[in-house]
């Protein structure tokens, strides 16, 4: 897996999570994410829609214009689809699986590398005629 | 324009109409609210928008991916391969279907035949729908007829198989083509097709095949459910001598209708022009006997195989023969 496919991977994973449990639109996910995260995953913020038209087509979120409890422009707000629920399930047991792997992993006391032995060199010796 | 609006405009390059419209709005309406929260943290106009557009981050590859999803896995790989099918079907098709160098055989037609055959009339004949099966029959003499039957093709699913058109062909083969015939019989034929289902029913005439074929089902002639319908009436030649065919000049037309025939023959040739051409002091003409005529005729028959009960078909004294007045078949 890429480094992009990655991040890809963990962003979708934070928009679908912040979705759980309420509808929100694009900037309030953004402030979800740095607030859950303490600021810890951040990225570019043209980077969230192109991630939320994506689960759009795959049918995990779905998307409607809606206006702003507050006044204002109406706002585009994504909520999660049943489809996205499991989704969500399927890509946190993932992680959670790649996460106690990697701590297993990274817990492992230090072993020493396996002496190579000498490369055998083969004997030959030739027939004399008599 | 201000950054938010070429970063919008960036953004949703190359985006179909709707959803480039439906993008754009949302972009709007996140980076006005970027702005709005930016310049209440005292930044000024100018800074936030510069500010809110920057947090965006490069709108080209990120968007450029969505509209390259959209464009060359859907449009751009069908596009290239419908071109690619059709370059191969312009090149490669017309090298296929080049026949190989071989001989094959191939079913051989009435066109390929008919210089062999007398008498060929063909019929393209529509059955109605509550027909089950075709009967071919044809009376020869009184009394003597051979029949056939061509069961239509099954209605399946509920449907009526359609077109219900049987394609018939009639005719006689010289003696010398019809070796199952007695010799100085001539051979009859009368072939059915529907479909795949080929019928041809054969018989010896018991008399030449020299002699007048006429089609009497006019063109478009009603074909009737359990009914005989005639469609091609035939009448062998008799050989007379010149005397009794009453022809004084011969080769030339009769004004008088050939009215030199006398007693039952009178009623039938007095209608008649002909002209004859004497050879060795006899003349052919049509012979007006109605026991040697031969009739075929159709029957649309709703019954069953097995369960068809119906008159004979028509004999020559059933049917009105009207004799051509241009020289025989």
């Amino acid at each position: 897996m890429s480094d992009h496919d990655t991040k890809r991977g963990t962003v979708d994973l934070a928009i679908l999570a912040t979705l759980e449990h309420q509808a929100r639109y694009g900037l309030e996910i953004l402030e979800e994410v740095q607030r859950a995260t303490q600021g810890a995953l951040s990225f570019k913020e043209g980077s969230l829609y192109p991630a939320l038209q994506r689960l759009v087509q795959r049918k995990w979120v779905r998307a409607s214009w809606e206006d702003s409890p507050i006044g204002g422009a109406p706002r585009k707000y994504y909520e999660l689809t049943d489809d996205g629920r499991g989704a969500l399930e399927d890509k946190r047991r993932q992680w959670r699986a790649v996460r106690d792997a990697m701590e297993a992993f990274l817990a492992m006391p230090a072993v020493a590398a396996p002496r190579r032995s000498p490369a055998r060199v083969p004997t030959h010796t030739a027939g004399v005629a008599s | 324009m201000n950054p938010v609006d070429r970063y919008i405009a960036r953004a949703t390059f190359g985006l179909p109409g709707k959803k480039r419209l439906d993008t754009a709005a949302e972009l709007r309406v996140h980076l006005l609210q970027r702005v709005d929260q930016l310049q209440r943290q005292g930044f000024s106009r100018e800074e936030a928008e510069h500010l809110a557009v920057e947090r965006m981050g490069s709108p080209g590859p990120s968007w450029k991916r969505v509209t390259a999803g959209v464009f060359s896995r859907q449009v751009g790989w069908a596009a290239a391969g419908a071109l690619s099918l059709a370059l191969a079907v312009w090149l490669v098709l017309p090298i296929l279907l080049r026949p190989a160098p071989s001989v094959q055989p191939t079913p051989t037609t009435f066109d390929d035949i008919e210089p062999f055959l007398a008498g060929v009339r063909s019929f393209d004949a529509v059955v109605p729908e509550r027909a089950v099966a075709l009967r071919i029959g044809v009376q020869v003499r009184a009394g003597d007829y051979f029949e056939a039957t061509t069961v239509l093709p099954a209605a399946s699913e509920g449907r009526i198989a359609s077109p219900r058109t049987v394609r018939l062909v009639t005719g006689a083969a010289p003696a010398s083509e019809s070796t199952e015939c007695t010799t100085g019989a001539e051979g009859l034929f009368v072939r059915s097709r529907v479909g795949a289902h080929d019928q041809t029913i054969a018989g010896c005439l018991p008399f030449g095949s020299d002699g007048v074929w006429e089609v009497v089902a006019p063109e478009g002639a009603p074909l009737h459910v359990d009914a005989w319908t005639p469609v091609v009436v035939f009448q062998p030649m008799q050989t007379i001598s010149m005397s009794e065919a009453g022809v004084i000049d011969a080769g030339r037309e009769d004004p008088a209708g050939g009215g030199a025939v006398s007693g039952d023959r009178a009623s039938v040739e007095s209608t008649r022009t002909e002209t004859v051409t004497p050879v060795d002091g006899f003349v052919k003409r049509p012979n007006p006997d109605p026991d040697t005529w031969l009739v075929v005729s159709l029957y649309a028959s709703s019954a069953e195989i097995g369960t068809f009960t119906a008159p004979p078909p028509p004999s020559g004294a059933d049917v009105a023969f009207q004799a051509p007045t241009g020289p025989s078949l």
